[in-house]
């Protein structure tokens, strides 16, 4: 049994020792790599900047006869950070930098090799290359075993792409597997409204999760022309195709959907109400105001929050409405009004009044505070009765609060 | 002596049981490493071209509330509402919850920031202690600060997350801050697989040591300090070497509260932050598990390596012995709370191996190792003891918990780097043999002491004695 567990010991030992080295040796080998490769990226950097700049007409020229096999992961590395940011003239040199160095069919090889990280890798620097001659190919990966490789090539398509692969790039999002729609949704976003045309064409074709990605699709790259598609949308069977449609329609400033949106604030299921809410406050669509208060009273919470927020941005029209729920019978609706009249300084620009040399002025805020004290919402008031610039304001709504609040104990 | 046999008899017996539990113990361990091995690999590969960009750019991505419970916390609170304001992300907020805070928490808040009283309505998903007053800062939009009565760290998780507006929740600690990527990095299992990810956390590593400026670790550095260089090992083993095998396996149990994300909708359904026990953030994490399997939901649970939240971590013994005894009692409050599920195939392999594995070798364990050094006493005042035997397990012992340690040590500076001297580098293999003399069988009964907090129902939260953040420019000591 010792022995048996003498050898286990020094086994482990020997092993214990071995990751020790290991860590030390690994810290070694990264030190000396970066301090290298920073110096040799350097010059190399200067001299791609020279090639860029035009001063020399190919790439292996610029770096120097040709460039020496260590030093390709560094040039490499350089080009696919620069063409991040670059555009226009240099981005097609550094495109020229690819072809010429070889480095878009070295890609183009790596796409067949048998670790999916490769091909995962080799597809995003096809697309961060610009190699349109690459098309085919990445077309080809979307069929790849491997949803990574797969979703990098939905990427580098998205770059490079041309219209005829629109229709397939949208079918991507109805994947049935993992890869997710979301990342998706924004390559397309990336390609603007060119994408439009092919969602409206293939949405009957999409899963319901597709349905929903390419209405977020259309909501960020969606125009006015396309406002008719999406107010038949709201209509849809599915609650969650109705609210993101809804969005869209207000992202998009359709300004013929406010009535259908009126609409929607009617609709059975909530995000739908809540979303209509929201998108009213963006189309400033002013004949809603009369619903949006009755969504005040909503009984799922997002709707009121969302349909107060839409009133305040509805501007004098919307405060004037929130102001008239300040006496309304739903508590919840009357703080939700004294809380935004509070955000848009509307109950700051009263208090200032209370003591204002015109009568129909001071009446007016006297009745507005007497009602937010009603409310049970005197946070603000409170704060201002302290801290108000104007001593008389001060002590007059020190009054009012404390009168106020003896009547509400009375009452009580 | 016949008549001390049946005690001989007994101790040999519990040898062979000591074997038997060591030998399956640290199976688990090596399976754990090595699928964090594979994890981390796979991670190293998936992230060759980062996201960060993609997902900070896209109108797609999920809004988060950011969500802090303060008490007391007036040395570091600033710094870590800072660190949390100049997060990249698209949309946040961040909603800190004053809990009755006896220090100038609230005044150096609203002076810092510039706050003043709202009259914002929250919906009241979830049952909290009165809220007195909620702040809003005019130089910070997306700040809010909520001044409760106390109640508790989780009740006032369960009041921001009532006044937060976002799908997300994330819980960030008062004494700790995260990277500027972080937020975008720990959120992406929710991009990745939208319908299915509840919850996801980030590693927590330690502050001590590090110097910070303007909300941002400046320096990485391990502290002068033995006690917080232990826990930084301790640590490393724990995220890199633990958790990241869990998650590979799909059955992480700990987000830490340090720094987890949630879907607050699932938050809300399962009921919240429980202050029933005292590790809230486990308990959740089991309580969320149990309810979405009932449900029969595909769900995932993430742990995301590379989204660093800074934490500090006790600099005495004191300090330490109240946290872990905090954090042992939670377990047992979590494991008695959700019995039900011990041993029940029902809750797939979380019921049938990751609990039980957590009430047999995290929860027990602390007594088989104390019991175990109580019978080797036992033995040599009884004359049985082989005392070349008792050397060499003692060797194999520590020479593994070195090994795991160290590999630990190994994942870190092959992946991540985060250390840049050599020296801290040093240390940390140095300590992970110092770890295995005295810190962790002092921690064994840390946790025993638990039991016995739990059985005279103390339950102190065991409030650690706070250090302000160290300044990039300042070379001494951190000021008390």
């Amino acid at each position: 049994m010792n022995q048996a567990l003498f050898i286990v010991a020094s086994a482990i030992g020997i092993v214990t020792g071995v990751v020790a080295l290991l860590v030390i040796v690994s810290k070694a080998r990264s030190d000396r790599r970066t301090l290298r490769w920073g110096r040799r990226q350097r010059v190399l950097a200067r001299r791609l900047e020279a090639y860029l700049r035009g001063e020399r007409i190919g790439v292996s020229a610029a770096l120097g006869d040709g460039v020496r096999k260590r030093d390709r992961p560094l040039v490499e590395d350089l080009l696919l950070r620069r063409i991040l940011l670059s555009t226009g003239e240099e981005a097609g040199r550094l495109k020229a930098a690819f072809e010429e160095l070889g480095l878009v069919s070295a890609y183009l090889a790596q796409l067949e090799r048998r670790g999916w990280w490769h091909r995962a890798r080799a597809a995003e620097n096809l697309g961060l290359a610009g190699a349109a001659r690459a098309q085919d190919a990445l077309l080809k990966a979307l069929e790849d075993e491997n949803a990574e490789v797969r979703f990098r090539a939905v990427r580098a398509l998205g770059r490079i792409g041309d219209a005829s692969v629109m229709p397939t790039l949208v079918l991507t999002l109805n994947r049935p597997d993992r890869f997710s729609t979301i990342r998706i949704a924004n390559v397309l976003v990336a390609r603007g409204p060119d994408i439009l045309q092919a969602i409206i064409e293939s949405f009957d074709q999409f899963a319901p999760r597709a349905r929903v990605a390419a209405l977020d699709v259309v909501a960020a790259v969606g125009t006015r022309e396309i406002g008719d598609w999406l107010r038949e949308r709201l209509g849809d069977a599915d609650r969650n195709v109705r609210s993101r449609a809804a969005k869209a329609l207000g992202a998009i400033g359709d300004l013929f959907a406010g009535p259908r949106l009126v609409e929607a604030l009617g609709d059975p299921q909530w995000p739908v109400r809540a979303v209509a809410a929201k998108s009213l406050a963006k189309l400033r669509y002013a004949p809603a105001i009369p619903e949006l208060c009755n969504a005040l009273r909503d009984s799922e919470w997002w709707v009121r929050a969302n349909a107060a927020e839409s009133l305040r941005s509805m501007g004098l029209e919307g405060l004037s409405a929130l102001e008239s729920m300040l006496d309304d019978s739903d508590a919840y609706a009357r703080h939700q009004a004294v809380f935004m009249l509070e955000e848009a300084g509307v109950v700051d620009e009263r208090v200032g009044d209370l003591l204002d040399a015109s009568n129909r002025r001071r009446a007016r805020s006297r009745n507005f505070v007497d009602q937010v004290i009603e409310s049970g919402q005197c946070g603000r008031l409170t704060d201002l009765a302290e801290e108000h610039a104007d001593l008389q304001i001060r002590a007059f709504l020190s009054h009012m609060l404390s009168r106020d609040q003896a009547t509400l104990e009375a009452r009580q | 002596m016949t008549n001390l046999q049946w005690l001989i008899d007994a101790i040999l017996a519990f040898n062979n049981f000591i074997i038997f539990y060591f030998v399956s113990l640290n199976s688990i361990y090596l399976m754990l490493f090595v699928l964090s091995m594979a994890a981390a690999l796979r991670m190293a590969r998936e992230n060759f071209f980062s996201d960060s960009q993609q997902i900070l750019e896209s109108d797609l991505t999920l809004p988060i509330s950011v969500i802090v419970a303060a008490r007391n916390e007036e040395l570091t609170i600033v710094e870590t509402i800072r660190s949390l304001l100049r997060v990249n992300y698209p949309e946040f907020e961040v909603i800190v919850v004053n809990d009755g805070s006896t220090d100038r928490t609230l005044d150096v808040l609203a002076s810092t920031y510039g706050l003043r009283k709202v009259d914002r309505v929250a919906k009241r998903s979830l049952e909290t202690r009165p809220v007195r007053s909620v702040y809003g800062s005019l130089s910070h939009p997306n700040l809010i600060l909520v001044d409760k009565e106390p109640g508790g760290k989780p009740d006032a998780l369960n009041a921001a997350i009532n006044i937060s507006r976002y799908p997300l929740i994330c819980s960030i600690d008062a004494d700790s801050i995260i990277e500027e990527d972080a937020l975008l990095r720990v959120v992406t299992p929710f991009i990745t697989h939208p319908e299915e990810t509840v919850a996801a956390g980030g590693i927590v590593r330690i502050i001590n040591g590090c110097r910070v400026e303007d909300g941002v670790v400046k320096s990485i550095a391990l502290p002068s300090q033995g006690l917080p260089i232990l826990q930084a090992v301790e640590y490393l083993r724990g995220f890199l070497a633990g958790r990241l095998g869990w998650n590979a396996i799909q059955s992480l149990l700990i987000i830490s509260g340090a720094f987890g994300v949630y879907r607050k909708e699932t938050v809300i359904r399962a009921g919240g932050y429980s202050g029933t026990t005292d590790s809230e953030d486990l308990e959740l994490v089991v309580r969320m598990r149990r309810m979405l399997r009932e449900e029969k939901k595909r769900f995932r649970m993430a742990f995301v390596p590379d989204p660093v939240c800074w934490t500090e971590v006790p600099t005495t013994f004191g300090d330490l012995a109240r946290q872990r005894s905090r954090w042992h009692r939670g377990l047992i409050q979590t494991l008695w709370s959700e019995r039900t599920m011990l041993f029940n195939p029902r809750y797939g392999r979380v019921g049938l191996f990751v609990m039980p594995y957590f009430l047999l070798f995290e929860m027990i364990g602390p007594f088989i190792e104390t019991l175990g050094y109580l019978a080797i006493v036992v033995s040599f005042i009884l004359g049985s003891l082989d005392q070349e035997y008792l050397v060499l397990f003692l060797a194999v012992s520590v020479f593994y918990g070195v090994f795991l340690s160290a590999a630990a040590v190994l994942l870190e500076e092959v992946w991540f780097r985060r250390y840049p001297n050599w020296l801290d580098v040093v240390k940390l293999l140095v300590f992970s043999l110092a770890e295995n003399l005295g810190y962790r069988q002092a921690l064994s009964l840390f946790k025993i002491k638990a039991v016995w907090d739990l059985l005279m129902r103390h339950r102190t939260w065991g409030d650690m004695t706070r250090i302000r953040f160290l300044p990039a420019s300042d070379s001494g000591k951190p000021s008390r």
